[in-house]
Formats: structure tokens, C-alpha cells, sequence
């Protein structure tokens, strides 16, 4: 309608727009400092004109829809990254408490071992001396408590990590329900023709979450999210398949997916990402690698310590004795390590000697210490020594890798949360700009409609 | 750019962390005076670190060694002087009682001497360390000379020590020093014998024997000398090599705390402009203008 009437349409249209457009500045305001919240903007449209008309003036505006500021790209990357972020975490934090198991700047094995080689120069020095003789067994005794302590340090270590991965498993199937229940909100609301914007801030906090824990895949179909771990998909439409573990033979969990009527896929080494990633890779790869090079450390000192002290013989005469218990493999050998029992009941049989009955010979004495610098053909070639070394210099440039990683991969996220964050983020300025410009808009719509009103009196009045 | 106050105080907090994190180990550094606290501080540096501490330990131990020899030595030495002199005295003896002078019974009396100081030599001979025997080779355990025969019964093996990474020595000096050669004990023996039987000839013979003697004992004497010159060399180049290796050590694993020290101030000063900034920036906003 033209005239008088019309002009009083647009003002009300005005008024109401004016209206919704303050509301959503101040709920911008109210939600600046909420971090799941993506800025909503309001999109503002033009009441058609009638075509019945000559001209073609518009009826005023109205508020079509509010939207998110949000960009999806930037949306996946940041998902991508929290993947990277989840997993250095993990590392940076674990791979920390192994370096302290082998943390030698407050003694531990090193000392250990240069204190048994030492005993061993003593009784060299006076192997008639008992003292001596006492002093190496105490010394052994440390030296294999030192290999206990570590050997159980790390098996702690590994099972701490596997009742992670059992957590975090509970985790994700929490959060996967809780994707699947807001798709079908989603869903429900959007058919409608409206965005259903909180449900989505929502949604898109949850997969971030998910993202941190494990390497995933998402994507949107018909405003439903689609979300993949380790190829498996935990949710599709608005059904939720759970991940569940099942303990191995060795007591482990493995990560099992059930989809639709029985099929089942065990995933556990599809997933190399997020903070199950990283737990994964610390309990099958990195700490099981350490267990093993102590263990053959532990194990080649027992056999080529016996080998040579079954040839010597002690201060009684005896021969052919072991020094440690035996042991008949790598497998937990630094657990195993123990001196044997002959030696610990009688030290004279500490075969110091080359010969029976020559108590001031100390050559299988000398013998035993010149394995301490022998390269070790069950240790790649290392002198005892320098094997450990290796092991503590391998822990710590790990630990320290990690470190850089963990510091590179923070500020990356960083400078994608600002990112993100210039795309959607409240600027409290602008929004007080917006109240401003809003407020504005709704005075001269209620002047529109003052001014009709006047014209409408100059109407009426105009026979009187 | 869109910049929001979300945005400013996330980078805040980031900054914040960082330097935090900078403050502490700067800090941990002077606290502790070590720049390597763990492994991953160094990873390297840590294996040097340990290959240093494992040297330092090793030589402390050859010291120990030395100084085991260098007692054992001390014994040996202290007997061959006292046997040395003995046999100065015997050879005296023999001097005066060689010539006509001496009468039958000046030398039976003498012979009882002579006895006694063969008791003397046995008893040197017969040192003990604790309880080893040093003149005894391997056979610390076993008296190397008896009253009854004039024989050696230890073995001639070396005790040897190992005094460096790559050097053994050996420290004692088998009991046939005492008999290869000149049978000193037996020496005695024919020398009591002349002197008992007046045998004026034989005692006069017997004084190049001790003579013979005499050199025997101050050559293995002299030998053994240059030896504990030896330890003791070896000894002043441990020590020497304890003071480098200490250093090294030092430089690999002590703080420089001059650096940590300016470098600790340096992050302070950053720390406290980031909160000043922070504050200015946190109190200003559009609605502080609008009325």
C-alpha cells in the first residue's frame, strides 16, 4: 500500500528490525567472553513491493535470518591441528616422566655400574682382603635394585599409559553420543529454514574436543555431521557407534568399533593421532623400545660377567660359579638381574684368581674389569657404558623433541585461534558501534511513524 | 584483521605462559648451579656428562690402586733396606773374624751372631701386609721361607694392578730375590758353619759371597725404586687429568650463572611490561566513550 498507511508499515517493520538487531548485539555482548560462541550476524531484508503497483518502492524490512560468523575451512583447520596439539601433549608430558626414569644427574645406573667395576678394581687391588669381597656383593646388590627399580619405573609407565587409552576411549563414546543427539536437533530445527546456531557452536566445541583426543575426520551432510576414527565411522546421521576395548593377551586394551549388526574392526593401530595417538605410540612403540635396550643391557652384563667368572676360582678353591643367576633370556631380564646365590652366601668364592690356591692372584680379577671397555657384540657393539648413555642421551633427545614440537604446535594454534577468532569473535567496540548504529535505526523508525502520524493530522484537518 | 579483546587476552595468557616458563628455568638454573637438571636439557651434553663422571670415578679408583702399591711397595722397600743392612753387618763379621787376628773363640761366639741375625733375615724375608705375605708372589697366603730348609716357596708371579684405562703394573717382588743367585739364608748357614769349625780360609771366601749378596739385593732395591717413580708419575698425571676432567665437567653441566643471571632479568623485565600492557589495554573499550 502507498501513502499514509504504507509509510506507517515501514516504520513498524523498521521499528521491529531495529529491535531483533539489538537483541542480537546484546546477545553478541552477553556471549563475548563464552569460547564455544560464534558472532551472529543479522541479515537484514528488504520487504518485497507489490507488483500491482507503477513503482516498485519497498515495504519496509525485516530480519530473514541470523547467522554465525564462522568459516569452515579455517573450522577443519583448527580441528586438524588440535589433532597434532592432543598428541604432543601427550608425548611432551610422558616422554617427560621416561627421561626421569633415566634421569642420571642425580645417580642411578651409571653410578651403580661405576661402582660395581670399582669393587671389581679393589679386589683386584687386595683379593685376599674380605672387606673387599663384602663390598662387592653390597655393590652388586645395588647395581641389580638400580635395574629392578628402572624395570618397574617403565612397566608402571606402560600400564599408566594403557588405563589412558581406556579414558579416553570413555571419553570419545561420551562425546559421540552426544554428536549424534545434536545432528538430530540440528536436523530438526534447520528444516524449518533457520539456523540452528547455538546447537552448532555446540556441536562444533564437541568435535574440537574430539579432535584433541584422536585423529578424526568429519564432514557435513544435510547439516548433519559425519564424524570417522581410524576410518571407522563413530557417527553418521544420528546414530552413535561406540568404541569399546578388549584386553589382549598380554593384558593391553585394544580399541574395538562394532558397526551395523556385528561387523567388527579393532582399530588400535589405525590411530596415530590425538592424545590417544600419542598414548598408543608410548605404550606399544616408545616405552617397550626402552624396556628392551635395558633389558639386553642388563642381560649381556650377566652373561659376559658369568662367562668369565666361571672360569676363574676363589679364595676356597672353587671354579665354574656364576657370579649372577644365570638367565636365560633378554625377556624382563633388567627385572630379573640378581647376584647369584653361591656368591651372596660365600664370598670367598668370588673367583678373583686364575688358578686354585694362589689367593694373591687377581687375574680373572683383571679379566672381569676388561670387559667394562670391551665393545659388547649383544649391545651393537657399545661398551657397557656407553650403551646406558645412549639410552639416557636417546630419552632425553625425545623428551626434548617433543618439547620443541609440543612449543612449535602452541603456537600454531595460536595463531589459528586468532584466526578464527578475527572471523567470529565478539569485538566488544564493534558491538557497542552496533548498539549504537541499531539504536539510531530504531529512533528514526519510531520518527517515520510520528511523521505519518503528522501528515495524517494535516490530513484530517484540513476542511476545519 | 579483526582484533577482539578475546583475542587480546588469549595472547596475553599465551605470553604469559611462555615467559613463566622461561622465569623457571632460569631460575631452576641459578638455584641449582647446573644447566642440565634432566636428560633433555642436553641431551648430549648429559652422555658427556656421564662419560666425565664415570672417568673422575675410575681414576679416584686407580689412585686407590696406586695407593694400595705404593704401601705394599713401601713394606718391600723398608725390608730390602733392613736385609741390605743386615748383610753389612754380616759382612763386617766376616771381615773381622776373616783375619788372624780372630781367635776360635771370638768366632764360636760370633757363629751364635751369625744365627741370630739369619733369624733376623728369615723374619724380613717373612713380611707381612695385613696378612700377606709380600715376598711370596701369588702365594700371599704361604710362608715363603722356612728355618728348616734354605728353599723359596712362594712363586714367581707378578701382582699386577691396573693403574690407568690402558696400563697395569705389577707392585710386588717375588721372595727369589733372596736365594736366585746368592742363597743368602744358606750364606748364613756356611758362614755360622766356618765360623764354628775356625774355618779361616772359608770365611775370608765368604766375604765376596756377601759382597755378591749385597748387590743382589740393593740392584732388586734400585729397580724397585724406579718403579715407585713410576707409580708416583702416573699418580701426578691422574691428578692432572682430574683437574681437566673436572672442568670439562664443570663447563658441561654448571651454569654460566653470569648468563642465567641476565637472562633471568631479561624475562622479568619482559614479564612485567606484559602485565603493564595488559592492564592498560584491558581498561579501555568504546563504551567508556559512549554517554
Amino acid at each position: 500500500m502507498h501513502g499514509i498507511y504504507g509509510l506507517i508499515d515501514i516504520g513498524i517493520s523498521a521499528i521491529r528490525a531495529s529491535q531483533m538487531a539489538l537483541m542480537v548485539t546484546g546477545d553478541n555482548i552477553a556471549n563475548a567472553e563464552n569460547p564455544k560462541f560464534c558472532r551472529r550476524q543479522i541479515i537484514f531484508q528488504e520487504k518485497p513491493p507489490l507488483l500491482s503497483l507503477p513503482l516498485l518502492i519497498g515495504r519496509g524490512s525485516e530480519v530473514t535470518n541470523v547467522k554465525r560468523a564462522y568459516d569452515s575451512f579455517l573450522a577443519r583447520q583448527w580441528r586438524q591441528e588440535l589433532g597434532i596439539l592432543g598428541y604432543y601433549e601427550v608425548k611432551e608430558e610422558t616422554l617427560g616422566r621416561l627421561e626421569t626414569i633415566f634421569n642420571e644427574a642425580e645417580g642411578g645406573l651409571s653410578e651403580s655400574l661405576n661402582a660395581f667395576w670399582n669393587a671389581w678394581e679393589e679386589i683386584s687391588a687386595d683379593p685376599t682382603n674380605m672387606v673387599n669381597r663384602y663390598n662387592l656383593i653390597n655393590t652388586t646388590k645395588t647395581l641389580t635394585a638400580t635395574f629392578q627399580r628402572m624395570s618397574n619405573n617403565l612397566k608402571e609407565l606402560r600400564k599408566e599409559m594403557d588405563t589412558e587409552i581406556k579414558n579416553i576411549i570413555e571419553e570419545i563414546n561420551t562425546i559421540i553420543q552426544q554428536i549424534a543427539y545434536l545432528n538430530e536437533k540440528i536436523k530438526a530445527i534447520e528444516v524449518k529454514g533457520v539456523n540452528a546456531n547455538n546447537f552448532r557452536d555446540e556441536r562444533d566445541d564437541l568435535i574440537r574436543k574430539l579432535s584433541e583426543l584422536a585423529n578424526v575426520t568429519a564432514f557435513e551432510d544435510e547439516g548433519m555431521m559425519t564424524v570417522l576414527i581410524g576410518g571407522v565411522a563413530v557417527v553418521q546421521e544420528k546414530n552413535a557407534y561406540s568404541l569399546t576395548v578388549e584386553t589382549d593377551s598380554e593384558g593391553f586394551y585394544h580399541i574395538v568399533w562394532y558397526g551395523e549388526s556385528g561387523l567388527r574392526v579393532d582399530v588400535t593401530d589405525r590411530i596415530d593421532g590425538g592424545k590417544l595417538g600419542g598414548f598408543l605410540e608410548m605404550r606399544d612403540e616408545i616405552i617397550p623400545q626402552y624396556q628392551n635396550d635395558l633389558d639386553r643391557l642388563a642381560y649381556n652384563l650377566v652373561t659376559e660377567i658369568n662367562s668369565q667368572h666361571q672360569l676363574g676360582y676363589g679364595l676356597d678353591g672353587s671354579t665354574g660359579n656364576d657370579f649372577f643367576e644365570p638367565l636365560t633370556g633378554t625377556t624382563d631380564a633388567a627385572s630379573l638381574i640378581q647376584i647369584s646365590s653361591i656368591i651372596e652366601m660365600t664370598p670367598e668364592a668370588i673367583a678373583a684368581a686364575s688358578a686354585a690356591g694362589e689367593p694373591g692372584n687377581n687375574e680373572n680379577a683383571l679379566a672381569i674389569i676388561d670387559l667394562k671397555e670391551i665393545a659388547i657384540a649383544g649391545l651393537d657393539n657399545f661398551t657397557f657404558n656407553d650403551f646406558y648413555y645412549s639410552l639416557v642421551g636417546a630419552a632425553g633427545s625425545i623428551a626434548k623433541d617433543s618439547q620443541l614440537n609440543l612449543e612449535y604446535q602452541k603456537l600454531v594454534i595460536k595463531e589459528i585461534e586468532n584466526n578464527f577468532e578475527a572471523v567470529s569473535g565478539v569485538s566488544l567496540d564493534e558491538e557497542a558501534a552496533n548498539l549504537v548504529r541499531f539504536q539510531q535505526m530504531y529512533t528514526a523508525s519510531a520518527r517515520l511513524i510520528s511523521l505519518a502520524d503528522e501528515m495524517m493530522e494535516i490530513l484530517v484537518n484540513l476542511g476545519a | 584483521m579483526r582484533v577482539t579483546h578475546h583475542m587480546l587476552y588469549q595472547n596475553f595468557l599465551f605470553h604469559l605462559e611462555y615467559l613463566n616458563k622461561h622465569l623457571k628455568d632460569n631460575f631452576e638454573k641459578i638455584a641449582s648451579g647446573k644447566k642440565i637438571i634432566k636428560p633433555s636439557d642436553d641431551p648430549f651434553g648429559m652422555s658427556k656428562a656421564l662419560t666425565y663422571k664415570a672417568q673422575l670415578a675410575d681414576i679416584e679408583q686407580y689412585k686407590r690402586n696406586i695407593q694400595t702399591a705404593i704401601s705394599w711397595q713401601n713394606a718391600t722397600e723398608t725390608a730390602l733396606q733392613a736385609m741390605t743392612n743386615l748383610l753389612i753387618e754380616t759382612k763386617e763379621i766376616a771381615i773381622s773374624q776373616g783375619s788372624d787376628t780372630a781367635t776360635a773363640e771370638t768366632r764360636a761366639m760370633l757363629a751364635v751372631q751369625v744365627g741370630e741375625l739369619k733369624k733376623q733375615a728369615l723374619q724380613i724375608a717373612n713380611t707381612k701386609l695385613g696378612n700377606q705375605y709380600i715376598f711370596a708372589g701369588y702365594l700371599t697366603d704361604t710362608q715363603p721361607f722356612v728355618e728348616t730348609d734354605n728353599n723359596y716357596h712362594g712363586d714367581e708371579k707378578q701382582i699386577k694392578i691396573n693403574i690407568s684405562p690402558y696400563m697395569q703394573l705389577s707392585f710386588n717382588i717375588p721372595g727369589s730375590v733372596f736365594t736366585d743367585g746368592v742363597n743368602i739364608f744358606q750364606m748364613f748357614d756356611d758362614l755360622k758353619t766356618a765360623l764354628e769349625s775356625n774355618d779361616a780360609e772359608t770365611i775370608r771366601y765368604l766375604i765376596g759371597t756377601i759382597d755378591e749378596a749385597i748387590k743382589q739385593i740393593t740392584t732388586a732395591h734400585a729397580n724397585l725404586g724406579s718403579l715407585m717413580n713410576r707409580f708416583e708419575s702416573v699418580k701426578n698425571e691422574l691428578n692432572n687429568s682430574y683437574v681437566d676432567i673436572t672442568a670439562s665437567l664443570s663447563e658441561t653441566e654448571d651454569s654460566d650463572l653470569s648468563k642465567a643471571a641476565s637472562s633471568l632479568a631479561m624475562y622479568q623485565t619482559a614479564y612485567q611490561s606484559t602485565l603493564a600492557g595488559m592492564a592498560r589495554i584491558m581498561q579501555v573499550n568504546l563504551f567508556n566513550y559512549l554517554s
